[in-house]
């Protein structure tokens, strides 16, 4: 299951109005049901977020996929700030808030001049993002009609532009974490990035991404955070998986063809928010019972990486940013190939092997 | 004279061990191109004319002067278009005949175009008015 499908509608709502409507319509929410509210913190990408959702199924649904980054309250200002509100179990409704087409159906975009406002619209979520006050004002018609997607990735796509601008780069990848090594499994979708870190997670590396990371430069580091600890596997994939087959969550939807992975459900395996990245591998699957690895050129390295990543951010004037730094990284970087083969068994010994011969001490 | 440049409105670009690697970031095509491509690429990157380019060419590598010049000539009128180069100024194109003094194996340069993404772009297009974060005055 890809993104939700948006488009980029005319710029036909003042979306700085919106940002206004929807804070205070989830401050009368708040105040109308204050038994409702519920406050957590999440260490994202090393800052502080603060979740203020309201609604009690809400609050018990959609942050379960970045549960394992949740800290207790740190004395300090917070670097971005979620309020989100549930429509039906409150009964408050603003402007614009309420259920456009068949659920499931193409989303929509709007900005307001200058960029400041960015509003995400689905089917039965909206939200606006103020870029400059470091805010997201967000609604849902219900907790129960939360997509799949949503569930696995709750603001995905705010999440995005605020790491951006953070100065963060987002990567379309996976990322796995051992001995304070971090490897990157970028690739394009079927490529065996989620077949690699969850065969990995299995052994006992510590799980960051399956799909999403965002990186950073610190000194002469690498930095890659993950954000969510969910995994998205059709039928088939699943099943390779037996471990997983209980907790999966299966689609409601005709969209939702996968079956949505929850590692934090899991016991008995490690979850990371953040790894210093040593290694870029890139999965792919072939028929074959062993794996393998070898060394991959740059030029091969970037053009694996590049063109899926740079989907995660669909702004022209921001991808020559994005293209720079992923140029830089793959520059700086081991680059492999990472052949999967059929028997999973073998492959975290393959991977194993390759951060152990390419990866220098 | 005809000077070439990348167009950065919608294209970003790398050149890596002499391969250039070129993203539409407007449709999510992308591109390769090695060996003579690759040099071609760095050149216009460089800004360079249609006709100092054809003189790199030949001063780099062993071709005839014909041949580089037909080969110079489709390869631009792909990246045209492609959109992934303007051209300003006018004139011949790679008028006169530059001496050959170039040793390097030549092979005619090619424009490989991938459009796996392109498909998923489609789903989800650029939004052109977003660009960095305002300031916050």
């Amino acid at each position: 299951m890809g993104a939700p499908a948006v488009s980029a509608g005319a710029p036909t709502l003042d979306v700085a109005a919106d940002f206004d409507s929807m804070l205070a319509a989830a401050e009368r929410a708040a105040t109308l049901h204050p038994g409702k509210v519920r406050v957590s913190h999440y260490l994202i990408a090393d800052r502080l977020v603060t979740v203020r959702l309201i609604g009690d199924a809400l609050g018990s649904r959609l942050t379960r996929a970045i549960s394992h980054l949740r800290v207790t309250d740190l004395d300090r200002e917070p670097d971005l700030r979620i309020d989100m509100w549930d429509g039906c179990e409150t009964g408050v409704t603003a402007p614009g808030c309420a259920p456009r087409g068949e659920e499931g159906s193409a989303g929509r975009t709007d900005v307001s001049p200058g960029g400041r406002f960015v509003l995400f619209e689905q089917a039965r979520t909206r939200s606006v993002l103020d870029r400059v006050e470091k805010r997201i004002a967000g609604w849902v018609v219900a907790a129960s009609q939360l997509s799949q997607y949503e569930l696995g990735r709750p603001w995905h796509s705010e999440l995005l532009l605020w790491q951006h601008d953070c100065g963060l780069q987002p990567l379309h990848a996976g990322f796995i974490e051992r001995d304070g090594i971090g490897v990157l499994l970028a690739g394009p979708g079927g490529s065996g990035k989620s077949t690699t870190s969850l065969s990995c997670m299995q052994e006992g590396w510590s799980y960051l991404a399956d799909d999403y990371v965002s990186v950073e430069r610190q000194d002469k580091r690498v930095i890659g955070y993950g954000a969510y600890n969910s995994a998205h596997l059709d039928p088939t994939h699943l099943r390779r998986f037996p471990r997983l087959v209980p907790g999966a969550i299966h689609g409601r939807l005709a969209r939702e063809d996968k079956s949505l992975v929850l590692a934090s459900d899991l016991r008995n395996v490690r979850l990371a928010g953040k790894a210093e990245l040593r290694l870029i591998a890139f999965p792919r699957v072939v028929d074959r019972p062993e794996s393998r690895w070898y060394p991959a050129s740059k030029a091969e390295a970037l053009l694996r990486i590049a063109p899926s990543s740079l989907l995660l951010l669909p702004y022209v004037q921001l991808g020559h940013s994005a293209f720079k730094t992923m140029s830089e990284v793959v520059m700086e970087l081991p680059t492999c190939w990472l052949d999967v083969g059929r028997d999973l068994a073998q492959l975290p010994a393959a991977v194993a092997d390759m951060v152990a011969e390419v990866v220098k001490p | 004279m005809r000077t070439l440049k990348p167009n950065l409105s919608a294209v970003a670009a790398k050149v890596i061990d002499g391969e250039a690697i070129i993203m539409n970031l407007t449709n999510g095509a992308y591109y390769s191109m090695a060996g003579v491509g690759g040099f071609i690429w760095d050149a216009i990157e460089r800004e360079q004319s249609d006709a100092a380019i054809l003189e790199g060419i030949m001063a780099r590598y062993d071709v005839a002067a014909p041949q580089a010049r037909a080969d110079l000539d489709g390869l631009i009128a792909a990246l045209l278009a492609d959109e992934l180069i303007v051209m300003e100024g006018n004139g011949a194109a790679t008028e006169g005949t530059p001496p050959a003094t170039g040793t390097e194996s030549y092979e005619a340069p090619e424009l490989h175009k991938h459009t796996e993404m392109a498909d998923l772009l489609a789903l989800d297009p650029p939004m052109p008015a977003l660009t960095d974060v305002p300031a916050s005055n």
